[in-house]
């Protein structure tokens, strides 16, 4: 998935931010269940993160829930296909540099509904 | 933005500027005299307030909540701030109200530890249980005062889940609702 945010804070600090809540709100063990990965992180302030589909509900209230604020822009069962969608609403998103992210093809292992 | 976040409809502040596919949360009833009403005097007050933007009138209030009837609405959404405040007594006197919607938001619990927010899905059941007995609407919002702090669609869903609400009947009842509430507001001038 791909989550935006702002602030001073590095894509390791953004794991850590998300692994912590997920910790506090659903337990440590679910968290490692979860398998909370970063894969990429290029852009300013975007960061794409994988983490197995069972723990998806858990991961996406821990970042609506986190402080200081991410969004979850974006999410896919395959990396080639959320820089399709991410590169759709680029000209939206206004973040520039989503179309350098991501390396086609690459394949992660969770799925999203549509 | 709010095309990315599966958002279709936001509600935000008023700022004397109207767009599309917004509903504007203002603090008290819009008194803009339409043409419509100045050539029929005898329109009802509640025409007077006629705009031509769809609003909501927010309250955090609760002197104003109790002001409230079913009859002649002050306010159209009362915000929750305090579980610890919105008591039974509040309860009962908001229950023969009905048609209210009262409203949490995400904002304020960002900063909470992992405590109080157990705590607070635990008080969304129950408030929801309470609205679905009372007919009042819930309606869960982020409280967002930046485009930082607003929240997906799919997060909506994944918080609304754990809280045991089902999301599709929720988006249902809050489209419907916010539909009845806002529409009969609007003066189309044609």
């Amino acid at each position: 998935m791909a989550i935006l945010y702002s602030g001073q804070t590095d894509e390791i600090g953004i794991i850590n931010l998300i692994k912590k809540r997920n910790s506090e709100l659903f337990g440590h063990v679910a968290t490692e269940k979860s398998s909370i990965r970063l894969i990429q992180s290029k852009g300013t302030n975007l960061v794409i993160i994988r983490c197995k589909l069972e723990g998806l509900d858990n991961i996406l209230s821990a970042i609506a829930l986190s402080y200081p604020p991410l969004i979850t822009l974006d999410m896919s069962g395959t990396l080639k296909r959320l820089r399709k969608r991410l590169s759709i609403r680029n000209e939206l998103t206004k973040v520039n540099t989503v179309d350098n992210v991501f390396r086609t093809g690459d394949e992660v292992s969770f799925a999203a509904p549509d | 933005m709010a095309n990315i976040l599966e958002i279709d409809i936001l509600g935000i502040d008023y700022r004397y500027k109207v767009e599309k596919n917004i509903i504007y949360r203002v603090n008290r009833k819009q008194l803009s005299p339409s043409p419509l009403v100045a050539s029929s005097p005898s329109l009802s007050s509640s025409s007077i307030a006629a705009t031509t933007y769809p609003y909501l009138v927010v309250s955090e209030k609760i002197e104003e909540l109790l002001l409230s009837s079913s009859s002649s609405p002050v306010i159209d959404i009362f915000g929750i701030r305090s579980f610890r405040d919105f008591n039974d007594d509040l309860k009962k006197k908001v229950k023969k109200k009905g048609g209210i919607g009262l409203e949490v938001t995400l904002a304020d619990l960002r900063k909470s530890d992992g405590l109080q927010v157990g705590k607070w899905f635990s008080q969304i059941r129950d408030l929801y249980k309470f609205c679905r007995s009372s007919s009042c609407q819930f309606i869960l919002s982020s409280g967002a005062n930046s485009i930082e702090e607003m929240v997906s669609g799919r997060s909506f869903d994944a918080i609304l889940k754990i809280c045991d609400i089902k999301p599709d009947r929720y988006w249902q009842e809050l489209g419907k609702w916010i539909e009845s509430k806002s529409q009969y507001k609007v003066f189309i001038n044609t």
